[in-house]
């Protein structure tokens, strides 16, 4: 399967992991041939007797088991989050940024912040109101020119009260089942707007950086956020930012030049919608 | 007491400035620093000329417009120990 510049090859004996994947990743392009992938990866019950009487799955890449063996209805979510850590690990041909991203008419708006900051729920309810997805976790800035990002359109995940959130906000989308118990509380996965997976070849340009915040009870608010700031957010959210150096620090340097910059705290995703479409109307 | 500080020469260093604040990549090392207004005029001054503590001060009170303080000399003081322990500047040989 490929997911923006990425082909997996996954195995897994898993009847019902392979249902969940192919609904949520419909419209991927996918091939039977083995003959090249980035990723190489399987889910399976490890080999072991627990396997009988309290049946787990393992997540391997290239024969690596980044995470332990989790419960066996987990298995959707650690396919996620074992692509995440593949991308994250092994890619360095692009400069990559914990940070989700979005887009529209080829200008992107880069999200990055610390988990429960609220950036999923946000690109996820941003993309159902007309912005494409290109992440909601990995930025994968382009090595070559500095500043195209490319995405991957991948399911967004979902935690906890976001996944009501979300079925109210777009009761349309389609949502996986709800996975209850995870390291990360209750998790669900929204499947990208089609759009968002047509589009996934097409790189936008950086064009805000934007550093969200959930806060419960309090009007939006949009705020310039100082540069010199923004740029140390940056490179800390970075996972190959040392690997790259100088070249890393010039290309974040430059696309925190070019960006507008603010940090924004939100309570309804209408509201964020409408300030984000007044940011990109008014640039 | 009197060591007179540079910019390291060395080691590449790559810098941004925005808003009067700087942020500075040390290649050697590979750590970013975030300088607050102070430190990037600090910085600023010494990438202008090497200059020992006084004279730092000296300049930094002139650039800002504000009265040579013993606290002025003592945040002075700090912040070029905290640019030489993360290899930003380098006592000059005489």
């Amino acid at each position: 399967m490929r997911t923006g510049p990425f082909w997996t090859h996954l195995r897994t004996p898993i009847r019902g992991l392979v249902d969940e994947i192919a609904t949520l990743y419909e419209g991927h392009p996918i091939s039977a041939s083995e003959a090249f992938a980035d990723f190489h990866v399987s889910i399976a019950p490890p080999i072991s007797l627990r396997r009988w009487f309290r049946p787990k799955a393992q997540f391997l890449a290239d024969g690596i088991e980044p995470f332990h063996p989790l419960p066996f209805d987990q298995a959707l979510p650690m396919f996620e989050w074992g692509l995440n850590w593949c991308v994250a690990t092994y890619v360095n041909h692009f400069l990559i940024v914990h940070a989700a991203v979005i887009a529209r008419g080829g200008r992107a708006v880069i999200m990055p912040g610390a988990p429960g900051s609220g950036k999923s729920t946000l690109a996820a309810g941003l993309v159902n109101r007309g912005w494409r997805l290109l992440s909601d976790e990995l930025t994968l800035i382009s090595l070559e020119d500095g500043s195209s990002i490319f995405g991957l359109a991948r399911p967004v995940s979902l935690k906890n009260e976001s996944i009501e959130v979300m079925r109210r906000f777009a009761p349309s989308a389609t949502l996986s089942r709800v996975v209850h118990d995870t390291a990360k509380g209750s998790v669900a996965l929204l499947k990208p707007p089609a759009e968002s997976i047509a589009q996934v070849a097409e790189p936008a340009r950086p064009a805000w950086i934007v550093f969200p915040k959930y806060l419960s009870g309090l009007p939006a608010l949009l705020e310039p956020k100082p540069k010199a700031a923004i740029m140390i957010e940056m490179a800390k959210n970075a996972f190959n930012y040392s690997t790259h150096g100088a070249r890393g620090f010039a290309i974040l340097a430059d696309i925190v030049d070019s960006c507008a910059c603010y940090k924004f705290t939100y309570a309804g995703l209408d509201e964020a919608v409408e300030i984000f479409d007044r940011l990109e109307s008014r640039h | 007491m009197h060591t007179i500080w540079r910019v390291v020469r060395e080691s590449p260093l790559l810098w941004r400035a925005w808003e009067g604040e700087i942020v500075v990549y040390n290649d050697a090392s590979g750590d970013t620093d975030h300088l607050d207004p102070l430190a990037a005029e600090i910085f600023e001054t010494l990438l202008e000329a090497p200059a020992n503590n006084d004279e730092l001060t000296d300049r930094i009170a002139q650039a800002l417009g504000v009265e040579k303080t013993t606290d002025l000399r003592d945040t002075v003081a700090s912040v070029v120990i905290r640019f030489h322990g993360h290899g930003l500047i380098e006592p000059v040989e005489e």
